[in-house]
C-alpha cells in the first residue's frame, strides 16, 4: 500500500542511468517521496490512464518528463496529458539535456509547467532535483485536491 | 542575364572607327575629284547627282566626330566638330529657306555651269543639309543626352536609307524636290551608316548597349536589325535589275518584291521563334535544376541541423550520467558505502562505453554520404554468407536458425556500404529474433522491375505500423532494453539513399519483422569517387 502522505513522482525516463541518478538524488531527501519510473511515452500514458499493469497506480503529484523518448516522445506525452481533462492539472516538469529554443517554445506552447535542462555538473544536478521536488512538493499549491482526499 | 561582352564591344568600336575613316577618306577623295574634275568621283554615275564640295567637308566632319567620340575623352572636341557641322548645314539651309545667297556653296570649287542638275550651282541637297544639322546637334548634346543624340543620328540614317533605296529601285528622281539638288548616291550611303559610326563609338552607352550584350536579346538584335534592313534592299535591287534586263515587267517585279519580303520575313520570324524557344528551354531546364538543387540543399541543411542537435543531445546524455555517478561515488566513499561506490563506478564505465559507441556510430554514419570507393558489381549472396559467418558466435549462442535463400541477385553499387547495410539489418535481427521460441532469421533477395530487393526477416516481436518510418530516423530507438545507438537503421536508410534506392520494414506486431533495402540493380546514376 502506498503512503499517501508521500509526494508521488512519475519519472518518465528512457535512460536507466539518468533514472537511477534522479532516484538516488531523491532517496535521502527530507521530503518523503516515492518515485515511479516508466521507460517510454506509451508506458507513461498507460500509467496515467491506469491501463494494464497500472490499474491501482496513484495519480502522481508531479510528472518528471524526459524530452527524447522512444515510441511517443516527451512532447507527445505532454500534449496528451494536457488534452486530457482528468490529467491536465497535474504539474509536468520537463527534464531534458536539450536546451534548444525550439523545444522549449514547443513545450511551453503545450502548457508545460516547467522546463529544466539537466546540468552536466553533478552538484548542480542534485541541487536541481531536490529544489524541484521541494518547490512542487512543498511550496506549490496544486490546482486539484491534495492526495489525501482522493480515492 | 545580360552582360556586356567586352570582345563584342571592341569589335563594334572598331567597326565605328573603320566607318569614320571611310567617311573622311571619301570626303577627301571627293574634294580631290573636284580639284581635278574627276566625274567618276564626284558622282558615281553621270545619271546621279554629284557630291558637292561642302558635303564632302561635312561627311569628313562626321567621320572626325565618330573618331573623337571613341578616342577623345574631352567634352570640348566633339561639340566643337558638331557646331561646325550643324553650322554648315544650317547656313546652307537658310539659303533655301530665305532665298538669299551667302556664296558658301562655291567657296571651295566652282560647280560645272553646264551641269544638268537642278538647283543652285554647287549647293548640297536640303536633305543633306538637314542631315548635317541633326548629326551636328547630336554631337553637341551627346555627353548630356546620349539617347536623344543617338535618336537624332538614327533619323539621319533613315534619310540615308530612304535615298539609298531610291537609288536601288531606280526611283532617284522621285526624291528630287523641284528646284533643289538631289542627294548623291555615296552621300546617302554615308548617311545610312552614320548612326552606326556614331553609336558604336561608345556602344556601352544608351541604345546600342543591347547590341554588345552577351544575351539572347543581344544575339537577336545583332542578327535581326541588319537582316531586316538589308533584305528588302537586296530584293528591290535584284528585281530592279531583272526589270532593266527585261526579264519581267514592272507589275511582276512588284509582285516579286512582295513575295520575297513575305518569304524572307517568314524565315526571319521562324529563326527568331526558334532562338527564343531554345533559349526558353535552356532557361527552364536551368531553373528546374536550380530549384532541385535548392530543395536538395534545404533538405541537407535540415538534416544537418537535426544531426547536430541529436548528436549534442545524445552525447550529453551519457556525460550527465558519468558526472552524476562520479558525484554519487564520491559521496558513497565518504559515507563508507563501498558496494554503492563500486556500483556507481560500473555505471560510469558503462556510460563511457555507450558514449564511445555513439561516437563510433556517428563517425560511420557521417562517412556514408562520402563515398570513397568506385561502384562495382556486388555478389550479394556471397556478402550475406560472409556476414552470417562473421556473427556465427552470437547466433550459435542464441541457438538461432539462420537461412540464406539461394538465387540472391547481384547488383551494382558500393560494396562496403551494401555490406554495412546488410550487416546492420542482420545484427538488428539477431538482437530481436526469437520473441517466442527459437530465433529464426532468413536472408534473401529478388528482382522487381530492375530493382534489387534484399531482405532480412526475423521472428522477433515485430514493430507497430506507426513506427515503421520512425525506426529509420537518426537516433530513434524503439526499445530501451536493448543496447543501441539509434544509428544502425538510419545508416541503412542513408546507404539506400546513396544508391538511389530506399529501405523499409514490413511487420505486424507479434509476427516478426522483414527489413528490406531496395536499390537499382544496374546502379543507375552512381558516380565514382567525388
Amino acid at each position: 500500500m502506498h503512503d499517501r502522505k508521500m509526494i508521488q513522482f512519475l519519472l518518465v525516463e528512457d535512460d536507466d542511468r539518468h533514472a537511477k541518478l534522479v532516484t538516488r538524488c531523491l532517496e535521502n531527501h527530507r521530503i518523503k517521496n516515492e518515485v515511479h519510473r516508466v521507460k517510454d511515452g506509451e508506458e507513461a500514458l498507460r500509467y496515467l490512464r491506469r491501463e494494464g499493469p497500472y490499474t491501482d497506480a496513484l495519480i502522481p503529484d508531479v510528472i518528471l518528463l524526459d524530452l527524447n523518448l522512444p515510441r511517443i516522445d516527451g512532447l507527445g506525452v505532454l500534449r496528451d496529458i494536457k488534452n486530457d481533462p482528468t490529467l491536465s492539472l497535474i504539474p509536468v516538469v520537463m527534464m531534458t539535456t536539450s536546451d534548444a529554443e525550439s523545444d522549449r517554445i514547443r513545450a511551453y506552447k503545450l502548457n508545460v509547467n516547467s522546463y529544466l535542462v539537466k546540468p552536466v555538473d553533478f552538484e548542480k544536478f542534485q541541487q536541481m532535483v531536490t529544489d524541484c521536488s521541494f518547490y512542487w512538493g512543498v511550496w506549490n499549491q496544486p490546482a486539484y485536491d491534495p492526495p489525501e482526499t482522493r480515492l | 542575364m545580360s552582360f556586356v561582352d567586352l570582345g563584342l564591344r571592341r569589335r563594334f568600336q572598331n567597326a565605328s572607327t573603320t566607318l569614320a575613316v571611310i567617311f573622311i577618306a571619301l570626303g577627301v577623295t571627293v574634294l580631290i575629284g573636284w580639284r581635278y574634275d574627276i566625274d567618276a568621283v564626284k558622282s558615281i554615275s553621270l545619271q546621279f547627282a554629284s557630291m558637292k564640295p561642302n558635303t564632302a567637308v561635312g561627311i569628313s566632319l562626321m567621320g572626325l566626330g565618330a573618331i573623337g567620340l571613341r578616342f577623345f575623352k574631352s567634352n570640348v572636341f566633339l561639340p566643337f566638330v558638331g557646331v561646325l557641322l550643324a553650322g554648315l548645314g544650317a547656313v546652307t539651309m537658310s539659303q533655301d529657306l530665305f532665298g538669299w545667297n551667302l556664296h558658301i556653296d562655291e567657296l571651295l570649287f566652282r560647280d560645272d555651269p553646264d551641269s544638268l542638275e537642278i538647283g543652285p550651282d554647287g549647293r548640297m541637297s536640303p536633305l543633306t543639309a538637314a542631315g548635317f544639322i541633326l548629326y551636328g546637334v547630336a554631337m553637341i548634346i551627346e555627353h548630356r543626352m546620349t539617347r536623344a543624340a543617338q535618336i537624332l543620328t538614327i533619323l539621319v540614317g533613315l534619310v540615308g536609307y530612304l535615298i539609298f533605296s531610291g537609288y536601288m529601285f531606280g526611283l532617284a528622281r522621285l526624291f528630287r524636290l523641284e528646284s533643289f539638288s538631289a542627294m548623291a548616291a555615296h552621300t546617302s550611303i554615308v548617311m545610312l551608316f552614320a548612326p552606326a559610326a556614331f553609336m558604336f563609338a561608345r556602344p556601352e552607352a544608351g541604345l546600342a548597349r543591347s547590341f554588345i550584350q552577351n544575351s539572347t536579346s543581344g544575339r537577336l538584335m545583332r542578327r535581326l536589325i541588319p537582316t531586316s534592313l538589308v533584305v528588302p534592299l537586296i530584293c528591290g535591287g535584284l528585281v530592279q535589275l531583272g526589270e532593266e534586263l527585261g526579264w519581267f515587267s514592272e507589275r511582276v517585279g512588284e509582285t516579286l518584291i512582295t513575295v520575297f519580303s513575305a518569304v524572307s520575313f517568314s524565315l526571319l520570324a521562324w529563326w527568331l521563334a526558334r532562338t527564343v524557344e531554345s533559349h526558353l528551354v535552356e532557361r527552364a531546364g536551368f531553373q528546374k535544376s536550380l530549384g532541385r538543387a535548392g530543395r536538395e540543399l534545404d533538405r541537407r541543411k535540415r538534416e544537418l541541423e537535426q544531426f547536430a542537435f541529436t548528436i549534442s543531445h545524445d552525447l550529453k546524455s551519457p556525460l550527465v550520467s558519468i558526472r552524476g555517478f562520479l558525484g554519487l561515488m564520491q559521496k558513497d566513499i565518504q559515507d563508507g558505502r563501498i558496494e554503492d561506490a563500486i556500483d556507481s563506478a560500473n555505471e560510469v564505465g558503462d556510460a563511457a562505453g555507450h558514449m564511445n559507441d555513439i561516437i563510433d556510430g556517428i563517425l560511420v554514419y557521417s562517412r556514408l554520404g562520402r563515398i570513397d570507393e568506385d561502384p562495382t558489381e556486388i555478389d550479394v549472396e556471397e556478402l550475406m554468407y560472409a556476414i552470417v559467418d562473421l556473427h556465427r558466435p552470437q547466433s550459435d549462442e542464441a541457438n538461432a536458425a539462420i537461412n540464406v535463400k539461394p538465387d540472391v541477385p547481384s547488383c551494382f553499387g558500393y560494396q562496403a556500404s551494401i555490406r554495412r547495410a546488410l550487416d546492420n539489418l542482420y545484427t538488428n535481427a539477431l538482437k530481436y529474433a526469437g520473441a517466442e521460441g527459437r530465433p529464426k532469421i532468413e536472408l534473401g533477395g529478388f528482382t522487381v522491375d530492375g530493382e534489387c530487393h534484399y531482405y532480412v526477416k526475423d521472428n522477433g516481436p515485430g514493430i507497430a505500423p506507426e513506427y515503421h518510418d520512425k525506426v529509420f530516423e537518426l537516433f530513434h530507438r524503439l526499445d530501451t532494453d536493448k543496447s543501441g545507438t539509434g544509428l544502425g537503421l538510419a545508416s541503412v536508410a542513408k546507404i539506400a539513399e546513396v544508391h538511389q534506392g530506399r529501405a523499409w520494414v514490413e511487420s505486424t506486431p507479434g509476427r516478426g519483422a522483414t527489413f528490406v533495402i531496395a536499390v537499382p540493380c544496374d546502379g543507375t546514376d552512381l558516380k565514382g569517387v567525388d
